[in-house]
């Protein structure tokens, strides 16, 4: 089966599960493919937890783990602890939830920032420091995260750190009525997850990781991008820029998107697409700014006019 | 119809006359472009010289405007748009600070559009016969009998007062063909805190040569704006006392679990959960050791918000929300908690910082705050006692100075409270006397109406 292929089987099997949020599946089923992580900003209900469990159901042979964090958890909750065995007086490494494949977060601004830090080294590195040693987290590691945009109290605004190991921010939102009436329809005899075939092996879905190196992405647009990510840099209401993480996530989400689409090469277009969810919330917005209206994607967007587009 | 009994005859005539003139006004004004007054004030200047050769360029120049003014008015009636727009409005804004925000057109008429404008109208700012009848001008005691009779300048501050924002046109949209769409950018600058609701969008269909224009209502959603309380900026300063330990802190910011910082191991005792057992010195002793957990110190701020002022004295308390808006955007609540405490019809207290809600939370609530119906000064003292064991230190805003509100701060004071006063005060000389008449026991920052920032870097700097 070609990258191609596989791709589309995917993201046709989470189709299945989701409905009616087709742009929002692909884009992050692309972040899943380029190596990222994604946060998702949503309301209760709006299907987020279904998401990441459409994801790995329709993956053979992938690991789904979740966690949910609340004030008192502990970055050993997260990353695991080694706890002495008695009989044989040594201790013995017990894995915690963050060693999977695909890994949810809920409600991630409900732990304390030193908790929420705990994912910072995997995130990034794909690997754990945990007393000192070393592991590496095999297989896929995909994060999704989720945070409640509504409610505040008792929450811990995520680290900027953190918030820039995310590849992408987006949101899935409340469907159409005819789309909820889908559901409805669709749940009325058990749970469509419950009767979900996987769609590609594990194997596949790293190969196509690999494969996304392999979109072809001109020196214009490379330098498009990162034309984008300087053009944060340097502005008045802008306290902290993207990084050239950003820039990096933008040209791999990009080429991944490409491969949805069955091309072997990026357009400005799909980077155009991207940018916003993708460099957005790593800027953080002058208080004062900030409540005149701005927002990080009111900035990214603002930047996509200015900046023209390579032909 | 009962309000009109309230105000004389004479009252009643002044304000229809007022109130027509203010429509006709703002008709014309949105009809008529730059072009055209310039060449409306042309056509009495041109009948004045009145050139006695109709062979004169005078005369010829006369013709000319009446034909440009003809045409134009004409060509201006029949032009006809088709439109639906969405605007993409941020959620919040700030009084006084220009704000920018999309509107995407979509041309759903039959004709390509061509150089029109996206206008958002500013809601009817006209005041009701009762306030222009009831209603005072600052200084309006001090006007000639004419303009006192008259009450025009009454009538311009009381519009002032209800224009909740200004506005431009939008710049000339590019060519719209039938069915496609365009994005432009408009921009205004509320007024006053509040919520401002956008229900009237507009295009200005301009004629060729720019004269005239025809405004026509696009069909859109209506939107709603948050606008925040004017902030000033604050020189660096320092609020008296402690951090201490919050009952409501970090351990309590949500409904599950317990939180703090690490502090140092213990031994095991029946009922620690297994997940605070520290295993390396558990091997070390060969006993259960648990570590231990010690609740977070950090400060709590008190931000009292004086809302017994007199309708005369609205202004004072506008300034007094912009100075409490002030603190609450400049104190750190990443590493405190404040606590904005005021009297309406109840008592209100609200939090933002460590695990509580956020600032723009508590900026919200200054943004919809009203003056209370009543003054109840004892009920401000109980809310500010009530959480006295709490507070590190307490920012006391008072919109004037008597003795009511000397005896809140003295008793304060009295229970041993850190407190900052800042009163807000029409003049530095009233200010004066009236602390002299009720001393207060504490140190009182005097902020003046019309020179709040200054005041403010002068005395807590």
């Amino acid at each position: 089966m070609s990258p191609s292929e596989s791709a589309t089987r995917l993201e046709q099997s989470v189709c299945t599960i989701i409905r009616g949020q087709e742009k929002t599946i692909r884009n992050i089923l692309a972040c899943l493919i380029s190596g990222g992580h994604v946060l998702l900003e949503d309301n209760p209900g709006t299907g987020k937890t279904t998401l990441a469990k459409a994801i790995a159901g329709s993956i053979k042979g992938a690991d789904f783990s979740r966690i949910q964090f609340t004030p008192d958890l502990l970055p050993s909750d997260i990353l695991g602890v080694s706890i002495l065995n008695q009989k044989t007086a040594e201790f013995q490494f017990h894995p915690g939830p963050v060693f999977t494949d695909i890994l949810l977060a809920d409600e991630i601004n409900r732990a304390s920032p030193r908790t929420q830090s705990a994912l910072l080294e995997s995130m990034a590195e794909q690997q754990a420091t945990i007393e000192g040693k070393r592991y590496q987290l095999e297989g896929l590691f995909f994060v999704i995260a989720t945070q409640n945009p509504v409610e505040f109290r008792g929450t811990y605004p995520l680290p900027e750190a953190q918030m820039d190991r995310f590849a992408m921010q987006c949101s899935l939102g409340y469907v159409s009525a005819a789309e909820e009436a889908d559901i409805l329809a669709s749940q009325n005899n058990g749970h469509p997850l419950d009767s979900l075939d996987p769609a590609v092996t594990l194997d596949e879905v790293i190969a196509l990781q690999a494969a996304v190196s392999n979109i072809r992405i001109s020196e214009e647009l490379r330098h498009y991008i990162v034309a984008l990510t300087n053009a944060t840099r340097g502005l008045e209401d802008v306290r902290l820029s993207a990084s050239p993480r950003a820039s990096l996530s933008l040209m791999k989400v990009a080429q991944a998107l490409s491969l949805f689409e069955g091309r072997d090469f990026v357009t400005p277009e799909t980077i155009q697409d991207i940018a916003p969810d993708v460099i957005a919330h790593r800027l953080v917005i002058a208080p004062e700014a900030k409540f005149s209206g701005l927002t990080g994607r009111r900035v990214v967007e603002d930047i996509l006019e200015k900046i023209p587009a390579p032909v | 119809m009962a309000e009109a009994h309230t105000a004389s005859y004479f009252r009643r005539q002044i304000y229809q006359v007022f109130r027509r003139n203010s429509a006709l006004a703002h008709f014309l004004t949105l009809r008529i472009r730059p072009a055209g007054v310039l060449l409306i004030l042309a056509v009495p200047a041109a009948w004045i010289l009145m050139p006695q050769n109709a062979l004169g360029p005078l005369f010829q120049i006369r013709g000319i405007i009446f034909a440009v003014l003809g045409v134009s008015l004409i060509w201006a009636f029949f032009r006809r748009a088709k439109l639906t727009a969405r605007r993409e409005l941020p959620r919040l804004a700030t009084a006084g600070e220009p704000m920018h925000y999309r509107v995407i057109v979509k041309n759903t008429g039959r004709r390509r559009l061509s150089g029109t404008r996206v206008l958002e109208m500013v809601p009817d700012n006209r005041p009701t016969l009762e306030n222009f009848a009831n209603s005072r001008e600052p200084g309006e005691e001090k006007r000639n009998f004419f303009d006192r009779k008259l009450g025009y300048y009454r009538w311009e501050w009381l519009q002032r007062g209800l224009t909740l924002f200004s506005n431009d046109p939008s710049p000339a949209l590019p060519s719209i063909a039938p069915g496609e769409s365009s994005t432009t950018r408009l921009s205004l600058t509320p007024t006053k805190r509040g919520i401002i609701s956008l229900t009237d969008l507009r295009v200005c269909l301009p004629d060729p040569l720019g004269v005239f224009q025809r405004c026509r209502k696009i069909k859109a959603e209506p939107g709603k704006l948050i606008v925040l309380p004017h902030r000033y900026r604050l020189p660096d300063y320092e609020i008296p006392g402690s951090a201490r330990f919050q009952l409501g802190g970090e351990a309590a910011s949500s409904t599950t679990g317990q939180s703090g910082d690490f502090t140092c191991v213990r031994e095991y005792r029946p009922g620690d959960p297994l997940r605070h057992i520290h295993w390396k010195s558990w091997a070390r002793t060969g006993k259960a050791i648990v570590k231990e957990y010690e609740d977070v110190f950090f400060p709590r701020y008190g931000l009292v918000l004086d809302t017994f002022a007199p309708a005369e004295e609205a202004e004072m308390f506008e300034q007094a929300v912009s100075v409490a808006a002030s603190f609450a955007a400049s104190i750190d609540t990443r590493e405190s908690l404040l606590d904005l405490m005021f009297i309406r019809s109840e008592a209100y207290v609200f939090s933002a910082g460590r695990g509580e809600e956020r600032i723009d939370k508590m900026l919200e609530v200054l943004a919809g705050v009203q003056c209370a119906p009543q003054q109840d000064f004892e009920a401000l003292q109980k809310l500010i006692l009530r959480y006295r064991d709490d507070l590190t230190a307490c920012i006391c805003i008072f919109t004037g100075w008597c003795e009511q509100r000397r005896d809140v701060v003295a008793n304060l004071r009295r229970v041993g409270m850190q407190l900052k006063v800042i009163s807000i005060c029409q003049d530095l000389e009233s200010a004066h006397r009236l602390h002299a008449e009720f001393p207060a026991p504490v140190p009182i920052q005097w902020l003046r109406t019309t020179h709040i920032e200054e005041d403010l870097h002068q005395r807590l700097a």
